[in-house]
């Protein structure tokens, strides 16, 4: 079984889909039938790939797996370097989780060119896995950037209104900050000579060069987590996207971030994570305490539920900077469940929006009277989201504030008033669309069809799950965690 | 002067001679003015004579050391010759569509490649100002054949005018440089600057010679004619010009810089810098307002010159093979995107406005996703060529100590995906008004997605290709 290049198959295997479907010819309604198909098969076979991938995990061992090495330019050993651990795992397994949902949920949101659509959506996986799995630097940025093709033409070409500005701003803004990722990279291979990941960790730059690196990388992932103040593309990108587009921005790229902090940032970089640190909590701080604010002002339900993933991935800054073993596991488990739940928000909102063509909170009222249903999953979702005990958000926030107090109590105050914040707005959300009735006006809905039924439900019991037995993810994690903060 | 022995030293030039004389005659006396057959006899005559490089012998020279081969030099001319063939394979239905189909076309293009392969090998001021003179004689008529029209007549004589000062300005600073060094050859010049290197009349012939070379290269500050003569000449004609000249220039300049003016390192590296940060600034901001593709492209071809730049900058092995390379990735892309101009047609009109390419994907998929690899290649978006070369010009300057060059370069290119992406979104994300169900052209369709794939797969090939490069250069 090992000798099976099991990560490169699920890197090629979707670009092969690609290319399948760009070949696919015929009348418009057959081709977007068969291509779809085609699609939610190849992301089925990929997640089949990837719980194989996790069965023949070995997870008493903490170094990296899977390992495939071909070197691709014989500059700095540049290769084509491929691996897993546990922090991997978590997100191919999320990736290869979300995608299917997404590509089945696209025959309800995706009205024309699925054809295109489809070819975008599968390179965008393959790049998503490269991303997760690649253990050379290089490769990751090539990985990084790839993605910002692939999300540009579906917001531009699927978005709403505003789409040529959102994808230009989301392109732009992030291509601006990964240009100085690209000088560190430099930077970094010229001195060291060589671009391997697990190199670079044991390989020791002086404290000088680390905090300038280190400036280069947060640039670039900072903007891609976001944290204020770099967060202003996401609003406009998550509003713009069409449905699907928002699951994987909110799931899986805006965790391309925090996945790339927790694997360059903090292992190469061990002194100038330790003496930014300060800098960051505070950051997000700022950032989960601003957020929330401008989240409560909000009358547009996608765009409050953009800025409360700014918000939510405010502690996932916070719990990895308080390196401490709790808060990079609250880190991960909050990266993870902010992958569940915000898909299931912007969902909900999908199902909404087929059904009224608007995102305004004041166009819904009284939900709990014509879509019970509905109504039931949403909030569960949503008290999730603002991390009532019991679903997976608890477990997340909870083991980032403990994390942030243990590192400073001062600090750790502040964070866990963003629990309250939140609160605030998500629950005001539930108040106005499920239960107010405005003017005695009860809009007429059809409930959830079954197909949509399952979709949401899916979400709930992952949710549920996480959060009755967090165990699940945090004892899949510890031995990763214990090997990252032993630099500490 | 040349006894039969050294023949072979000259042997590609001296056959590109010959068969741009006879395609000459032959155009001139044949009373079937069939097009298509000088053509073929041009594809011929260039393969013949990159055929007969291989019988060039390494390191040979020939009139004291004025002209000299290497392996360099002859790999050069080899892509040259094959850019050649490329441009003029991709171009022929171009001009019979627009009535350009006169024999004058081949020939002078071939008049104009024989300049270019002695600059490459020229290693003498005299035999360089020739070659040069050569090039861009040629290349200006090429520029004015389209007669009628005012902006093909407005755009040649503007070249005309600004391309033959730039050549005086050449030959005015060979002249200084030969009042001080008593000889125009490179060797005696290197000998002379060994010994005396802060020579101030040597320091400003380089200077005035450098500027000119800026000239054909269209570096800025010595741009201002690029976008109005890339916008009047014959898209085909553009073709050559945005990759033929630019190359040979590149060479000529990169010899000069190591060979004799090597030690004149402190008066030629802060001019290479502000050329490149001027050029790459320049092409970047004033692409973005463009609406006319030609003339985007010739800004993106400025810009692009300026990250060739960083490379000579770097003053080492490193940087120039990097300059090559970029170089190298560069030309091909740029063919594929000015075929895509030349493919362009529609009721007998060529067509080259950014509108005028709106919604091209839902029609052409194919065509759409081949000139989005183009452009991402253009702008360095990973895992294009595009990506690849900029990664090793700035390996190369941050190596050599010069990563503000590095950071500035990051920053332009960021500006620069903007107009890029502009063609993106022109393609994908906007709806066409006009009816986009025409024929493609089947030559220029295929070098488009040829060029394309070359880009995608760059990584494939890439350590190859280094290996090359280092074995030629070395």
């Amino acid at each position: 079984m090992n000798s099976f290049p099991i990560l490169s198959s699920i890197i090629i295997l979707p670009l092969f889909g690609a290319l399948i479907s760009m070949l696919v010819k015929g009348n418009d309604k057959d081709v977007a039938r068969n291509v779809r198909d085609l699609a939610l098969w190849i992301s089925i076979v990929e997640l089949v790939l990837v719980i194989l991938l996790c069965y023949q995990f070995d997870f008493n061992n903490n170094n990296f797996q899977n390992i495939e090495k071909k070197v691709l330019l014989s500059k700095f050993d540049i290769s084509y370097f491929l691996g897993v651990d546990a922090l991997s795992l978590v997100f191919i397994l999320l990736t290869s989780i979300l995608f299917p949902i997404c590509i089945f949920y696209t025959k309800f949101s995706i009205k024309f060119r699925t054809k295109e659509f489809m070819v975008c959506f599968l390179i965008l996986e393959a790049l998503v896995m490269g991303v997760f799995s690649c253990l050379d630097i290089v490769l990751f940025y090539i990985f990084f950037e790839s993605l910002l093709i692939p999300m540009f033409l579906i917001i531009g070409i699927w978005g709403g209104q505003r789409r040529i500005f959102a994808s230009y701003k989301f392109f732009l803004y992030t291509l601006a900050g990964s240009v100085f990722f690209l000088i560190s990279i430099i930077v970094m291979a010229s001195i060291a000579n060589t671009t391997s990941i697990v190199e670079l960790d044991n390989y020791y730059f002086d404290i000088f060069l680390q905090k300038w690196l280190w400036i280069g990388m947060f640039l670039s992932f900072a903007i891609k987590v976001p944290m204020w103040p770099f967060h202003t593309w996401l609003p406009d990108a998550h509003v713009e996207a069409p449905t699907v587009g928002s699951i994987i921005l909110a799931g899986i790229l805006l965790k391309v971030g925090g996945y790339a902090f927790l694997r360059l940032s903090l292992p190469i970089l061990p002194d100038a994570s330790a003496y930014f640190a300060n800098s960051m909590i505070i950051i997000s701080i700022i950032s989960i305490i601003y957020t929330s604010f401008v989240a409560v002002a909000q009358d547009d339900i996608k765009k409050m539920i953009a800025y409360s993933s700014v918000a939510h991935m405010g502690y996932v800054t916070a719990g990895i900077f308080s390196l401490t073993a709790e808060g990079i596991k609250g880190a991960i488990f909050q990266m993870v469940s902010h992958g569940i739940v915000s898909s299931a928000l912007f969902l909900s909102i999908g199902f909404l929006y087929e059904r009224t063509k608007s995102r305004e909170i004041k166009h819904y009222s009284f939900l709990v009277k014509s879509m019970p249903t509905f109504s039931f999953l949403f909030i569960i979702i949503v008290l999730s989201s603002v991390g009532l005990p019991g679903t997976s958000g608890f477990i997340g926030e909870l083991f980032s504030v403990l994390g942030v107090y243990k590192y400073n109590a001062f600090f750790g105050f502040f964070v866990a008033t963003g629990l309250i914040l939140g609160a605030i707005y998500m629950l005001r959300l539930v108040r106005e669309i499920i239960f107010t009735i405005e003017n005695n006006k009860v809009l007429v809905l059809n409930d959830l069809i079954l197909s949509e039924k399952i979709l949401l439900l899916f979400f709930v019991i992952i949710t549920l799950l996480l959060g009755i037995f967090p165990n699940l993810l945090i004892s899949f994690i510890d031995g990763y965690t214990l090997k990252l903060i032993k630099n500490y | 002067m040349i006894d039969l022995p050294n023949l072979n030293t000259i042997l590609p030039e001296f056959f590109l001679f010959i068969s741009g004389i006879l395609l000459l005659v032959y155009g001139a006396f044949s009373n079937n003015k069939n097009f298509s057959n000088i053509n073929i006899l041009t594809i011929i005559s260039i393969f013949i004579c990159i055929i007969s490089i291989s019988f060039v012998p390494d390191n040979s020279s020939i009139a004291n050391s004025a002209f000299v081969n290497s392996l360099f030099t002859n790999s050069i001319k080899t892509f040259i010759l094959l850019l050649t063939f490329l441009a003029v394979y991709v171009s022929s239905n171009y001009l019979n569509k627009n009535q350009l189909n006169v024999f004058e076309y081949p020939v002078l293009l071939l008049f104009s490649v024989l300049g270019m392969l002695v600059m490459v090998s020229s290693n003498d001021l005299i035999f360089l100002y020739i070659s040069i003179e050569l090039q861009s004689l040629a290349l200006y008529v090429l520029v004015a054949l389209r007669r009628g029209s005012i902006k093909g007549s407005e755009a040649s004589l503007k070249y005309f005018i600004l391309g033959s000062i730039a050549s005086a300005v050449i030959l005015y600073g060979s002249s200084m440089v030969y009042s001080v060094v008593g000889s125009t050859n490179y060797q005696i010049i290197k000998e002379f600057s060994d010994q005396s290197y802060d020579n101030l009349i040597l320091s400003l012939g380089l200077v005035l010679i450098i500027s000119g070379i800026a000239f054909k290269l269209s570096a800025a500050p010595f741009h201002m004619w690029t976008p109005d003569v890339y916008e009047g000449a014959p898209s085909s004609v553009t073709t050559i010009l945005v990759t033929l000249p630019k190359l040979a220039a590149l060479v000529v300049l990169v010899n000069l810089l190591t060979n004799p003016f090597i030690n004149q390192v402190e008066t030629w590296v802060p001019i290479i810098i502000i050329i490149s940060i001027l050029s790459m600034a320049i092409g970047s901001i004033s692409a973005i307002k463009q609406d006319n593709l030609k003339r985007l492209f010739a800004f993106s071809t400025i810009a692009n010159i300026g990250y060739v730049m960083i490379g000579l900058v770097c003053v080492n092995d490193e940087g120039i093979k990097a300059s090559f390379l970029y170089m190298f990735i560069y030309t091909l892309a740029t063919l594929g995107v000015f075929s895509f101009i030349m493919i362009l047609r529609r009721e007998d009109r060529q067509l080259a406005a950014i509108s005028d390419i709106a919604g091209i994907s839902k029609s052409k998929p194919l065509l759409a996703v081949a000139i989005t690899i183009l452009m991402l290649s253009l702008a360095g978006i990973p895992p294009f060529g595009g990506f690849f070369g900029k990664l090793f010009i700035f390996t190369a300057a941050i190596e050599s100590g010069y990563l503000y060059l590095a950071i500035s370069g990051v920053i332009f290119s960021v500006i620069s995906a903007f107009y890029y992406l502009k063609i993106i979104k022109a393609m994908y994300l906007d709806e066409s008004s006009e009816d986009l169900n025409y024929n493609l052209d089947k030559k220029q369709f295929f070098i488009i997605v040829f060029m394309a794939f070359l880009m995608l797969i760059f990584v494939l090939y890439a350590d190859s290709l280094i290996f090359f490069i280092n074995y030629i250069y070395n």
